[in-house]
């Protein structure tokens, strides 16, 4: 019997010595997190447009989405929430749980198509989001015009208990570049008109600590790429477009012609310039140029646009003289310029 | 913790291959006389079985960093009892009427605390081990440790003030301090009223201790002499 005591104290003691130095797991708890994106200063870089508010307005169908992704100090995806805006001026509110802890928010603005069988609904594809070490912004293969405008932001939070709100600013990405046809009708026979690049960037990737850099391409400075392709349209002497493109240092742009089914690729000089981001730069290829220095009155001119509305402060280059049988001389109707 | 607990199954084990208990089926031999001449049993301890059933009204500690509003809720039990009451009360007592005894009540419990947007429900294995005080030969105290484990919880999240709490994911141990009191009738049945003080975390980073107090009833009978 005091045996039996004795073993029944024993096993007693021994039950509070372990359950009481037991702690149970953690469990989730999460904390609404509200993420204020204001898109605007995205669009603000660039003041030259051609048409007033072209740049900042969207075509019909067409929005702004907003996507937020918060990742762990590990780069794991956590959270994520996605917005649509209908122009730059808006702010979007993304709603987010996060537990405890710091993390990494980034948030990408990029215009899509919503219209039904639209063929290009995103200009941008984001992938890879499960870490933040693989997630990329790619080139979805259309060129896509001011619509292709992509701007990110990166922050660090720490979330706390309660209720918590982090504002992002995202900014653009890459440079607008204003591409601006003159004088196409100058010359008959040329059908085709095309800005070459000797090197390209298709996609942005994300490191851990948030940064993200484009990925460079290029082929021995092999001219594998164009910027634009313009076809001849009777109905205009001048065509214009704009392009975003990836930050590249030392990119060259070349103007080339197709006439008569053969591609001339001499008839301007190359201009080499350093595409930074928020940036927005002119490339502007006349045919006719009457202020032209050169005997061909061609000029080819790739420069910072530094002023709103205004291309004077663009620096002209020296242009290559070229075969000019090859070309057809031919009068312009001005009243048609787009 | 799995090891911890591991362990502890071990040494219940360990327990009745010590236990010196014999068991005679022959009544008579049981017998003695007394200084008197009076045959009266020599066996002094009685083990005994049963059933028990209850209600219990639980609370649970205040969350500090969001208002839960929490407030108290109504449960049920219900499992087996195994007590062991050793000794007699005077040298002519039956057996199994001394002042000491111990009582196990292995039982499913299940905890109820309401909250501003939806009731927490506990669901426990509880086995309390009272160390049992006859006051008088029905009026006894009781007092011990009550080792839980968390069988399931629901809902799986509550909501509150911009707060979202995995309540489904609570599970894990729980060592209650019970003391309280019992009262015995000679013909098995009994009450007992008992507060049990919870001293486990319900999870790491959801510093709660749930505690209850409980009135429960039960019929327990003798199944051997020893």
């Amino acid at each position: 019997m005091k045996i039996m005591k004795k073993y029944i104290s024993l096993l007693v003691v021994a039950i509070i010595a372990i359950f009481s130095s037991c702690t149970n797991d953690e469990i989730e708890i999460t904390h609404a997190t509200t993420i204020k994106v204001n898109p605007s200063g995205v669009i603000a870089p660039f003041n030259f447009e051609l048409e007033a508010g072209e740049l900042e307005s969207f075509e019909s169908g067409c929005k702004l989405r907003v996507r937020v992704l918060a990742y762990n100090e590990q780069g794991g995806l956590c959270s994520q929430n996605e917005q649509y805006l209908t122009n730059y001026a808006g702010l979007a509110n993304c709603n987010l749980s996060l537990s405890n802890g710091t993390y990494r928010v980034i948030a990408i603005t990029d215009v899509v198509d919503t219209n039904a069988g639209a063929k290009y609904p995103e200009y941008w594809k984001l992938s890879g989001i499960e870490n933040l070490s693989t997630t990329r912004l790619t080139d979805a293969g259309s060129t896509g015009g001011q619509n292709k405008i992509l701007g990110v932001a990166s922050k660090s939070v720490n979330i706390i208990d309660g209720e918590n709100s982090y504002t992002l600013n995202p900014e653009p990405v890459g440079a607008l570049c204003l591409v601006w046809m003159r004088n196409m009708l100058h010359y008959s026979g040329i059908t085709q008109f095309d800005i070459d690049m000797n090197r390209t960037s298709d996609f942005l990737e994300f490191s851990n600590d948030g940064t993200f850099t484009p990925a460079i391409d290029n082929n021995n400075g092999e001219y594998d790429w164009i910027l634009c392709r313009f076809n001849r349209d009777d109905s205009w002497n001048n065509l214009y477009n704009y392009y975003f493109v990836l930050p590249m240092k030392n990119v060259s742009f070349r103007a080339s012609v197709l006439q008569d089914d053969s591609w001339l690729s001499n008839i301007a000089q190359e201009q080499t310039i350093n595409l930074e981001a928020g940036v927005e730069y002119g490339i502007i290829l006349d045919l006719y140029d009457t202020e032209s220095t050169q005997t061909n009155n061609v000029s080819f001119e790739v420069g910072a646009l530094t002023s709103t509305r205004s291309v004077t402060s663009i620096k002209e280059f020296t242009v290559n003289d070229y075969n000019a049988g090859t070309l057809y001389l031919k009068d312009i109707d001005e009243s048609k310029i787009k | 913790m799995k090891k911890l607990f591991l362990l502890a199954a071990v040494c219940m084990m360990a327990l009745p291959s010590n236990a010196q208990v014999t068991y005679e089926e022959d009544e008579s031999s049981q017998q003695e006389e007394n200084f008197e001449g009076i045959a009266v049993d020599k066996r002094k301890n009685v083990v005994s079985l049963g059933l028990t059933a209850g209600v219990n009204y639980s609370s649970m500690s205040k969350y500090d960093p969001v208002d839960l509003g929490q407030k108290g809720g109504v449960g049920f039990q219900g499992g087996l009892v195994v007590a062991a009451r050793f000794g007699k009360r005077t040298n002519g007592s039956d057996p199994g009427t001394g002042i000491f005894g111990v009582q196990m009540e292995p039982s499913f419990v299940q905890h109820t605390i309401g909250t501003n947007s939806e009731d927490i429900k506990l669901t426990y294995f509880e086995v309390p081990i009272l160390l049992k005080f006859y006051v008088t030969p029905n009026l006894n105290i009781e007092v011990g440790p009550n080792i839980c484990g968390s069988l399931s919880s629901s809902p799986d999240y509550i909501e509150d003030s911009n707060t979202r709490i995995a309540t489904g994911d609570l599970k894990g141990f729980d060592l209650k301090v019970t003391a309280g009191v019992s009262y015995e009738l000679k013909n098995g049945l009994y009450a007992s009223l008992r507060y049990h003080l919870g001293t486990s975390d319900l999870a790491k980073n959801f510093p709660c201790k749930v505690s209850a107090a409980s009135l429960t009833l039960g019929y327990k009978f003798n199944i051997f002499k020893f």
